[in-house]
């Protein structure tokens, strides 16, 4: 989604990418091309996608001395909560980081022990809140410190932030250093702090809403990236259509033409399962622990713990919803086609949904004697 | 680079705050003023260390304010919960980009809370020993348990420092006391660092490594294969020789400066102090930095001083911020009066307010004793040694001791212009007389001209009637009507003119007036002058 205006009027970025378009990437890339004395912030959300970021960096940029990977929480503390707490609080310090107290709905927004638990540790549920806190009680002071430390700091994943984040990041896009964001709304199935009641509606995929206001107000430019180099063509027409036109999602374009005789996606009856993993060996994947029980034995992965891989098959264990969807055309909720959307899109060559039959659709059923058989 | 230091507890600092002088800051003051403690406070914030060893391991007692600590043991005694002596020293830096990453932050001691670069170095009793901290006060003791105490240097951002940051390049030049006999000790090894640039560093490094390793595989290989037959480690393991290649065997270790091809350590203390100071501030003029010399007048003649002091103004510049400790007016003039910063028992008072003129004044005559009118209670300006003898015997007359003995001081000016010196007067806030002859002039025009530089009660010029003479000699003649006393006193003959005399001999007549029992009348100006010096005494 280009801005409407001819000229970019933000210096700041959104990339809406697909899965398998090397997002992750597209950011060590940037990082890559970078002058060697640009300091770079590179933050995201999951412990795993910053050790990715930084074996990737390591590899591509390891000579770029001035590029940093931090993660959301660390940044919020170490840029805004740390430096300038006394500001919010006299004389106190943060001593750790306390990620599991629940939200403190008795401590008011000004008390310190809604965001510090007895050990003085910052209660992850409430950094956000903390930090956006400090920033105005300081007048600014973190970003401006963080205007006069770093040139530019990339997000990757950024659909995963909620809450007080977005506040933190409409202060970020306010700022003089160019923010360029990269995530997939329609994998938006994590939440940096899922208990937070500020800006509920913007959670998950809601922040696609938000993102687009803020284009609107000219604080960023959108663009979509809509090249898969990952699934191919039947696999990603069939992740775009979870998603109606109203989302304004560009529809993808598979680069994935390789031919290995069993591509697409196909419904594999019950009798077929046993055969199908023994032949394919794919990942097989259900919508979490206490479904499909009846496959436990296959040791399915969650369809959230898949996001991030890339398999040359996979096989879906489908919710009703699901199967529904697949049958009727029964449009899925937004959580339950991030999530399906996430579960296809690990594929590269072929996907297979167990069904007992398969009413309304047009995918073809897997055969044991014509397993050569493309789909659709 | 530091715009403010804030010392609590320590030592003489029982609370100071100092806004230093951008880039030249000269301490004087008495001995055990607590110069070289300001310094070693300063050093302590800036570079975790001590005499080149972390604060932790030199802490003991003696670093908190003892008057401090005496409070609280009475306070303590008297039954009040107060808690244990702390010491915190801050040092706020200059609004720089380079500061902004590790040292920005709101941890400081200001009211009301504001951010700034800074570190801050704290000595704090460790709350994990609270028991055993007041089971030791208990006890009857008024010593601190400080092996209780815990040291922490941080940033103003709540980051625990470790090592210096490299954004706070401080040297530290101590000509008084040659450290290290071994070779370069810590600040050497610290300044010729800071001096390098890295790829200059790094080449160095890799060449001596590179030696290393061709001196274990060539010249040492025939002693390993006789080595290698020696049967002496516990699991017979072989034993070899090989350099060092550790931490331990740097390069910075054995590579040591030389001067005129003599080591380092074995040149003459004067050339070592003036090496340091050069490789300090030389070179690198991008990066800040803070040079503190403790009194480079130590070892050097005041040939080599003034050579060296020359380069210090030459090597000065917008990114280099000098402490120095001096007993020298000598190192004050030539410095500039306007970065004098006087310490006097835990006190601190800098004096910006004088004129660009007479800084470069005293400058052009760095001999002239500046110092001594810093470090006296009162002073007495008077024109020549002849005025400065009768002087003090005046004093002595009226009240029975020596100037000296009230803390009063009476310099000389010899020649220097009275307007000078009053300004630096009026910029040092003291208590100054000033006796000069009228030279034909009417009193009241000569002190007109000074201005505000004389202030009823503080700063007065006392002067002779024009009518009673020019000078000193005819102003004495004038109230010792008896003639006799005075030849007598001054073992002139009747067939010389005294008048004469005595200005032909100024110098010679004050010594025997000085020493005479007779009795010689003051002029009266002088009896105004000791009368409204020695007021209140």
């Amino acid at each position: 989604m280009r801005s409407n205006s001819s000229v970019p009027t933000s210096n700041n970025h959104l990339w809406l990418a697909v899965a398998g378009s090397r997002k992750t990437q597209g950011i060590v890339d940037a990082c890559a091309a970078a002058p060697k004395d640009e300091r770079i912030l590179v933050l995201t959300y999951t412990t795993a996608n910053q050790a990715e970021l930084r074996a990737r960096l390591s590899t591509c940029a390891g000579d770029h001395p001035n590029i940093e990977v931090a993660g959301w929480f660390s940044f919020l503390i170490g840029n805004f909560v740390r430096p300038f707490l006394p500001f919010a609080f006299s004389g106190k310090h943060v001593r750790g980081f306390d990620y599991q107290s629940p939200p403190q709905m008795y401590a008011g927004v000004g008390e310190w022990t809604r965001y510090f638990n007895s050990e003085d540790e910052v209660r992850k549920v409430h950094l956000p809140q903390l930090a956006a806190r400090v920033e105005q009680v300081c007048a600014g002071a973190g970003i401006r410190r963080l205007e006069r430390v770093y040139d530019r700091i990339f997000i990757d994943e950024v659909q995963d932030l909620c809450g007080y984040d977005l506040d933190v990041l409409n202060l970020l896009m306010q700022s003089k250093i160019p923010i360029e964001m990269v995530g997939d709304i329609r994998q938006a199935i994590l939440a940096t702090n899922q208990r937070e009641a500020k800006n509920k509606k913007y959670m998950y995929m809601g922040i696609w809403a938000w993102f687009r206001a803020a284009e609107e107000k000219e604080r960023l430019v959108i663009s979509q990236r809509t090249q898969t180099w990952r699934c191919g063509p039947e696999i990603a027409a069939l992740a775009d259509s979870m998603f109606d036109a109203s989302w304004g999602f560009d529809s993808t374009e598979s680069l994935n033409d390789t031919v290995t005789g069993h591509d697409g996606v196909f419904l594999l009856g019950l009798e077929d399962v046993e055969e199908y993993v023994y032949r394919y060996a794919p990942l097989v994947l259900r919508h979490s622990t206490a479904s499909a029980k009846d496959f436990d034995h296959l040791e399915p992965m969650n369809f959230g713990d898949s996001k991030g891989l890339g398999r040359e098959r996979v096989l879906i264990l489908p919710t009703g919803a699901i199967e529904a969807f697949i049958k009727k055309g029964k449009a899925l909720t937004e959580p339950q086609a991030a999530r399906f959307y996430v579960a296809v899109t690990r594929a590269q060559q072929s996907v297979a949904i167990v069904m007992p039959d398969a009413g309304g659709s047009s995918f073809p059923f897997w055969e044991r004697s014509s397993s050569n058989a493309k789909g659709r | 680079m530091i715009e403010k230091i804030r010392i609590r507890g320590y030592r003489k600092f029982r609370e100071v705050e100092i806004r230093p002088h951008p880039t030249f800051n000269i301490m004087v003051g008495e001995n055990e003023a607590g110069k070289s403690t300001l310094l070693e406070a300063l050093g302590l914030a800036m570079t975790g260390r001590v005499n080149g060893r972390s604060a932790g391991e030199e802490l003991n007692p003696y670093w908190f304010n003892q008057e401090v600590v005496a409070e609280f043991f009475v306070q303590r005694s008297e039954g009040h919960p107060v808690s244990p002596p702390e010491i915190s020293i801050e040092v706020f830096l200059a609004d720089r980009d380079e500061f902004q990453r590790n040292l920005q932050g709101a941890h400081n001691s200001e009211v009301p809370t504001k951010e700034c670069a800074g570190v801050c170095l704290r000595v704090f009793p460790n709350p994990e020993y609270g028991a055993e901290i007041e089971a030791h006060l208990a006890s009857d003791t008024s010593i601190l348990p400080v092996e209780y105490y815990k040291v922490e240097w941080r940033s103003f951002s709540d980051t625990v420092l470790t090592a210096k940051p490299k954004e706070l390049t401080t040297a530290i030049i101590d000509s008084r006391t040659i450290r290290s006999t071994s070779g370069v000790d810590f600040h050497l090894r610290q300044i010729l660092h800071d001096h390098l640039a890295p790829d200059e560093k790094a080449a160095v490094s890799l060449a001596f490594r590179s030696v290393k390793e061709q001196m274990t595989t060539t010249h040492l290989q025939e002693i390993n294969t006789k080595m290698a037959l020696l049967d002496g480690s516990l699991d017979a393991e072989p034993l070899s020789l090989a350099m060092d290649q550790s931490a331990r065997g740097s390069w910075d270790a054995s590579v040591v400066p030389h001067v005129a091809e003599v080591p380092f350590a074995m040149a003459g203390q004067g050339q070592q102090a003036a090496l340091k100071i050069a490789l300090a501030m030389g070179h690198k003029a991008s990066s800040a930095r803070v040079v503190m010399i403790e009194e480079p007048e130590n070892h050097l003649s005041h040939v080599s001083l003034n050579k060296l002091l020359q380069r210090v103004e030459k090597l000065a510049g917008d990114e280099q911020q000098l402490f120095i400790t001096t007993h020298s007016s000598f190192v004050l003039n030539r410095l500039g009066l306007d970065a004098l910063v006087f310490v006097s028992n835990g006190a601190v008072a800098s004096f910006g307010d004088i004129s660009v003129e007479t800084v470069d004044y005293f400058k052009k005559l760095p001999g002239y004793d500046t110092l001594r009118m810093v470090l006296a209670d009162r002073f007495v300006l008077v024109e020549g040694p002849s005025d400065e003898i009768l002087f003090e015997r005046f004093y002595r007359q009226a009240r029975g001791k020596r100037p000296i003995e009230d803390g009063i001081d009476v310099i000389s000016m010899r020649g220097l212009a009275l307007k000078r010196s009053l300004e630096l007067a009026r910029a040092l806030g003291k208590r100054c007389a000033a006796l000069r002859d009228n030279d034909d002039n009417e009193v009241v025009d000569l002190i007109a001209q000074l201005g505000d530089l004389v202030a009823t009660g503080t700063r007065e010029v006392f002067i002779g009637e024009r009518s009673l003479g020019a000078t000193l000699e005819p102003q004495l003649l004038a109230v010792n009507t008896d003639e006799d006393i005075l030849r007598r006193a001054l073992g002139v003959t009747a067939r010389a003119d005294l008048s004469t005399w005595m200005t032909n001999n100024k110098t010679e007549g004050a010594l025997r007036l000085a020493v005479t029992g007779e009795t010689i009348v003051a002029p009266q100006y002088f009896i105004d002058a000791i009368e409204f010096i020695s007021a209140d005494l």
